[in-house]
């Protein structure tokens, strides 16, 4: 079995926005949209011991896909690779998914009406292409990969370094990863 | 789905061109995907040696800048009064014809040096920029480089034959990020950094921000902005006096250490202490972290090179430090390329022995500020044609002083200047003092500008030609003419519409102003650039193929070339002490002088103007005052923050997000207020290169050039300036900062 | 996080309408039918009944109104488990079922008075009432990224508060029904209705206090801003006065008043008005629900959005073409 998933190492990230810019041109997304932001949290501490973190965001795909689940139509949905996508065809644009995710992931496009989020470029990575957000990182801190092969990037790294899923505590399971630290540790 | 069309890029008809990212001078590498004289698609390139395929938010909108509808496609000329934003739409022929003629006036009338030209940062091929100006007689090119490692490469230059610029960074236990941000500028080289870090690396980052950079490195120095040379002098004070230099290095290959212990023995960590505000305890630190990592290196940072009078001494000290700890051209140090002696450098292709001496000393600001101009030049070249049969690069290196030029506009001295041709810049953005450099342009007679866009510039220009981008063009980097490698692109298609390149422009002009078709023997590029790498002997027909074939060329890294035959300087040393610095009358050790404005010097204006102000270096997504256009990226950022601490912010009733005026001696300019801890109480960071082009030319302030513009607050006055090298301000000045009344605006 | 120009909320105002309306259409069914199932006043409700298919109608054409393709509408129906698709069908059923209600009450069709089958009727009806009511609240509740509503205790709220707008819904259409004439049945149903009013504008009152407690001391900072906004913030004044002091102390007030003197007919009017000013909570409530839709932020998210274009830039309209 193929499960997509995508490590976020903040320990290398750098909060330059390639990714999101990258995301926009190539996705071709209207241009108040974005997919793939990166927040930065700090600096935190006291002057001058200070730290920073900055944490690029995606659409989680999620394993327990709340947005999937509230979905009236059956547009949401969760392939068996993991990938969560709208299939705007049968998308009537209620919002449930959009209240329903934790991540702010989706979005409704105010000329189509229909949900729009980031669906891994499915296209792409189905063909064994790296998703744009990743091709383009300078620093990689975008790893992406089949978690059930033992041999990937991905899966390496969620075996062998402490990860954290975003708001685990909903219970959404985030097939995002991320390793949390500042810089000289990745 | 709309992202089908790019992605499809299999279609056999699709050709792969080698193109470079020009959106900065990283250059990276990228893959121009080209149908039918079509750009459909530009990756990253992953066999690139720079970026290994990874590219920025602005490599990324390549393709909305290639056909940006706001792009300037037809020569124009002025049908209104200056400014009035009227043209008529001309060929090319009439205006190289009209501009030709008007040139040959201004020549026969006042001398061919009264017509300067502005550049802006590495972008252009400036060596047709240069072979034009000495054909036509004319010493008065100059650019901005001033800010941007002109005075370290020169000074570095003067004291060991060549900027020691490229670190082994493979090989170091330690590098010394010095008023630099690779994490928002240059970010290849971050990775690098970032990749090395996890063996062993140690990272040291001197900057007045908490930036991207600072935020990974092992240590943090929060300097005073203008007061590197406080530091610098410390540090080496620190190194001689606890004997932690190279002693066997400084007895063998320097001169003056004895000078230069007896100089710094003044410059404590105690005294450095209330300059840079680091406590003399981080400092003594700092400096044993970087002399006993050895092999180490220090990072070339745009910082000591912008801070107008402390600038050269600043950057001497730095030198300095490298040579008595040994990291000189050595594994893992900062290693001395020299000219390439393999294939035909810049300076071989400016023609400048056709620039008489005459002419030569009529060049603006070179007896003031004498080493970045033919006085100081000529002594560094002299040597360096001695020993390498090559010469740094005129351009860039040996200009008329930028400020000066335009103090000659507005007040006619030393002479009248009539005429500017301004290419690959915005002055009023990106050049100092910007009102003054907007009166400037205002007044000049004669205004010619190359440009993509309408900018303030080309606004008040008589001609505006429209010039041809990244894709549009092949590019040579190899370090503004002075690396011994380089990186080579093709172009992915023949410029679009009526767009020009400059080496078209300058060839044309030239050879209607009657310079010998043999002086321009190239058709266009890729012949000139064919005649640049023939010498390196690679089996290829073309330029083209070079690229296709060869791409990039670095040779194998050379260590200790100086135990061969010595330093390229005219003791065959390190001059610690500097022999042309003495020869040009500047103090041959550093030695300190203030920041241009601070408290100890200015007590009274510091009271009036109580913060301290950096000008702003690199964010992202924008380059300097480039890209401001492109809503993909200012949707990123679409307004301008200054970085203020929360106390301080608080103190003057100022919340996150307020419109402030940030205001020094020169003029005020408004940002909103950015609150972060990641400054000192007292500093103020504001961001540079902001306009506002989608307001258009109308109104007081077209473009919004001034109302947010960084350079409003900079210092350009002659004593503010860096007497060595006659680079300007942009750091170490005085402010204040007071939020704007509602809704006010310039 | 990502997000949009201007993007401030999932839903806006038709939403909030949509869930005010179902709530009162289900609410006055339910209400409607048991005072015809256990009261046996089934005789003046009938234009109750009509009046909760007009709320229904009124509502789904309004939730049809916030989507972003409306033509698609019916595909709400096709998916298995989602809660928006079972209360698409029950909302719709009820519509039915109200038609078919009123044509028993009404007594104007040949079938009305088929009590056995105007019984079977009642029994769907105030179940689909049940289930529409819960669904309004458990739309909202079922969504964890949303703080402030994603506890059971929203379902509770929203029936009582649904109950009450039902129930005045109903005491304003037996005044219509019965016209001038209200009679014996016609008082009987009046007295109960503002009797059962009284209780669900206490209940719900004691519910939205204490939901709104409960946010403030809950552990997420989010829910707690949320609760101060509604307490003493941007939407203090709808709260308070809205929702608190119009929507149901006052009503609570005018229906003690009406219910003392209920004999005399002039205990008529301040129970009327009162049925009419439960509306306002109900409205309010709706409204202040759907626009509490706040997420847990991550650190940084806050600044990145306040840093956003708000969609009104002139940069974003230069050189569209």
């Amino acid at each position: 079995m193929t499960r997509f998933a995508m490590v976020m190492d903040t320990r290398r990230c750098i909060g330059c926005d390639s990714c999101t810019t990258a995301c926009k041109v190539w996705n071709d997304l209207p241009l108040d949209l974005e997919f793939n932001p990166v927040v930065t949290d700090g600096p935190n501490g006291v002057y001058p011991h200070l730290h920073m973190v900055h944490l690029p965001l995606i659409c989680m795909h999620c394993a327990e896909s709340p947005c999937v689940h509230v979905c009236p139509t059956g547009a949401s949905k969760c392939d068996d690779d993991g990938i969560v996508w709208v299939d705007e065809a049968k998308c009537i644009g209620c919002g449930a998914c959009m209240a329903a995710c934790p991540y702010d992931a989706r979005h409704k496009d105010s000329a189509s009406g229909v949900v729009m989020k980031c669906d891994f470029c499915k296209d792409r990575v189905r063909k064994r292409q790296e998703p744009h957000c990743v091709w383009t990182c300078h620093q990689r801190a975008r790893i992406f990969g089949d978690l059930d092969d033992p041999t990937s990037d991905v899966a390496r790294l969620v075996a062998s370094v402490r990860t954290e899923q975003l708001f685990a505590e909903m219970g959404t399971d985030p097939q995002v990863f991320y390793i949390i630290g500042t810089g000289g540790q990745g | 789905m709309p992202h089908k069309r790019l992605d499809d890029l299999s279609d056999p008809a699709i050709e792969v061109r080698k193109s470079m990212c020009y959106f900065c001078h990283t250059n990276c590498g990228v893959l121009a995907y080209v149908k039918d004289g079509e750009v459909l698609a530009v990756k990253g390139d992953p066999s690139h040696p720079v970026n290994k395929g990874g590219l920025c938010s602005r490599g990324n909108i390549a393709l909305k800048h290639l056909n940006h509808p706001d792009r300037i496609n037809r020569p124009l000329k002025r049908a209104g009064e200056r400014g009035e934003n009227k043209w008529e739409t001309i060929s090319w022929d009439q205006a190289l014809d009209e501009i030709a003629e008007r040139l040959a006036e201004i020549r026969d009338t006042y001398g061919a040096e009264a017509v300067a030209t502005a550049g802006g940062t590495l972008r252009t091929d400036d060596w047709a920029r240069r072979r034009f100006m000495n054909l036509y007689g004319s010493p008065n090119g100059f650019h901005n480089a001033l800010l941007c490692w002109i005075p370290t490469f020169m000074i570095e230059a003067a004291i060991s034959g060549w900027s020691p610029f490229v670190s082994d960074m493979a090989n170091s236990r330690i590098a010394v990020i010095w008023g630099a941000n690779p994490g928002a500028s240059t970010l290849p080289s971050m990775r690098g950094i970032t990749d090395l870090q996890k063996n062993g690396l140690k990272v040291i980052v001197i900057d007045p921000r908490f930036t991207e950079t600072a935020a990974h490195a092992d240590l943090w120095l929060p300097i005073r902005p203008g007061a590197d040379l406080a530091l610098a002098l410390a540090w080496i004070n620190v190194i001689i006096s606890e004997k932690l230099y190279d002693a066997a290095f400084v007895r063998d290959w320097c001169v003056g250490f004895d000078e230069l212990a007896q100089h710094v023995a003044q410059y404590t960590p105690e005294w450095a202490e209330p300059l840079t505000w680091l406590s003399a305890d981080l400092i003594r630190t700092s400096a044993r972290l970087y002399a006993t990592n050895t092999p180490g290196n220090i990072q070339w940072g745009t910082a000591l090179d912008q801070q107008g009078r402390p600038s050269g001494a600043g950057i001497q000290a730095r030198a300095i430090l490298r040579a008595i700890t040994g990291n000189i051209d050595c594994p893992g140090g900062d290693l001395m390329p020299g000219p390439s002696e393999e294939y035909v450098v810049d300076e071989e292709l400016e023609a400048n022995e056709y620039l008489s001496e005459e002419q030569r000393a009529k060049q603006i600001g070179a007896s003031t500020f004498k080493l970045c101009a033919w006085p100081g030049y000529r002594l560094i070249a002299d040597i360096a044609k001695e020993k390498w049969g090559k010469a740094p690069t005129a351009e860039w290196m040996c200009e008329a002083n930028a400020p000066a030029v335009f103090r000659a506009i507005l007040t006619g001295e030393p002479y009248p200047v009539r005429a500017l041709i301004v290419s690959a810049t915005n002055p009023v953005s990106s050049y100092g003092n910007s009102l003054e450099v907007m009166q400037a342009l205002k007044k000049v007679d004669f205004l010619v500008t190359c440009e993509y866009w309408m900018t303030t510039a080309a606004l008040y220009s008589d001609y505006v030609l429209p010039i041809a981008g990244a894709l549009e063009r092949p590019i040579i980097h190899n370090s503004y003419g002075c690396s011994s490698s380089l990186i080579a692109s093709q172009r992915a298609i023949e410029p679009l519409h009526e767009r020009g390149t400059d080496y078209w422009f300058w060839q044309g002009l030239g050879l209607r102003l009657g310079q010998d078709e043999d002086l321009w023997p190239w058709d266009n590029e890729e012949e000139a650039y064919y005649y640049v790498v023939y010498p390196l002997g690679f089996d290829v027909e073309d330029y083209d193929e070079f690229v296709e074939v060869v791409g990039s060329y670095f040779p194998e890294p050379q260590y200790y070339r100086y135990r061969e035959n010595g330093f390229t300087t005219r003791s065959g040393k390190v001059e610690l002490y500097s022999s042309v610095l003495e020869e040009l009358g500047y103090p041959p050790l550093p030695t300190y002088v203030g920041p241009v404005e601070n408290e100890q010097d200015h007590p009274e204006l510091a009271k009036e103007y109580p913060l301290v102000l950096s000008a702003g270096g690199g964010f992202m997504p924008f380059h300097h005052s480039e890209e401001f256009n492109v809503r993909e990226l200012r949707y990123l950022r679409h307004e301008p923050y200054f970085e203020i601490n929360p106390a301080t912010a608080a103190a003057l009733g100022i919340r996150e997000g307020d419109w402030c005026w940030i205001e020094t001696r020169r003029g005020r300019i408004r940002q909103r207020a950015g609150l972060t801890n990641g400054v000192h109480e007292r500093v103020i960071v504001t961001q540079r290169g902001w306009w506002y082009p989608e307001r258009g030319a109308k109104g007081d302030d077209p473009f919004g050039a001034l109302e947010s513009n960084t350079n409003v607050l900079t210092a350009t006055d002659e004593d503010e300036c860096d007497p060595i090298s006659g680079t300007w301000a942009n750091r170490g000045l005085l402010c204040r900062v007071y939020p704007c009344k509602k809704g006010g605006r310039p | 996080m990502s997000g949009r120009a201007g993007e401030k909320h999932v839903w806006t105002w038709p939403i909030a309408g949509y869930l005010f309306l179902g709530g009162l259409g289900a609410g006055m069914t339910l209400v409607a039918a048991v005072a015809d199932l256990v009261f046996g006043l089934g005789s003046v409700m009938a234009a109750s009944v009509a009046g909760s298919l007009v709320a229904l109608g009124l509502g789904s054409f309004l939730l049809v109104f916030e989507l972003g393709r409306p033509l698609a509408f019916w595909r709400v129906f096709s998916a298995q488990k989602a809660v928006l698709t079972f209360g698409a069908w029950m909302v719709s059923v009820l519509i039915v079922v109200d038609a078919l209600y009123f044509s028993f009450l009404s007594g104007w069709f040949p079938w009305s008075g088929a009590s056995g089958a105007q019984g079977a009727v009642a029994v769907i009806g105030s179940l689909l009432g049940c289930g529409v009511l819960v669904y309004t609240g458990v739309e909202l509740a079922s969504m964890r990224a949303r703080v402030f509503w994603n506890t059971p205790a929203l379902p509770v709220l929203f029936v009582f508060s649904g109950l009450l707008t039902g129930a005045g819904g109903d005491f304003l259409l037996v005044l219509v029904w019965t016209g001038s004439g209200i009679g014996t049945t016609g008082w009987a149903a009046l007295g109960g209705l503002a009797l059962a009013m009284m209780l669900f504008a206490a209940v719900t009152l004691f519910t939205v206090l204490l939901y709104v407690l409960m946010m403030l001391t809950s552990a997420g900072t989010e829910a707690n801003t949320v609760a101060r906004r509604w307490l003493v913030g941007r939407y203090a004044l709808y709260f308070w006065v809205g929702v608190i002091g119009v929507g149901l102390l006052v009503p609570l007030v005018l229906l003690g008043v009406g219910i003392s003197a209920q004999q005399a007919s002039g205990g008529v009017l301040p129970m009327a008005v009162a049925s009419a000013l439960v509306m306002v909570q109900g409205v309010f409530l709706r409204f202040l629900v759907v626009y509490s839709d706040d997420r847990k932020m991550l650190a940084g998210e806050l600044r990145r959005r306040e840093r956003r274009p708000s969609g009104t830039e002139l940069f974003l309209r230069a050189h569209k073409g």
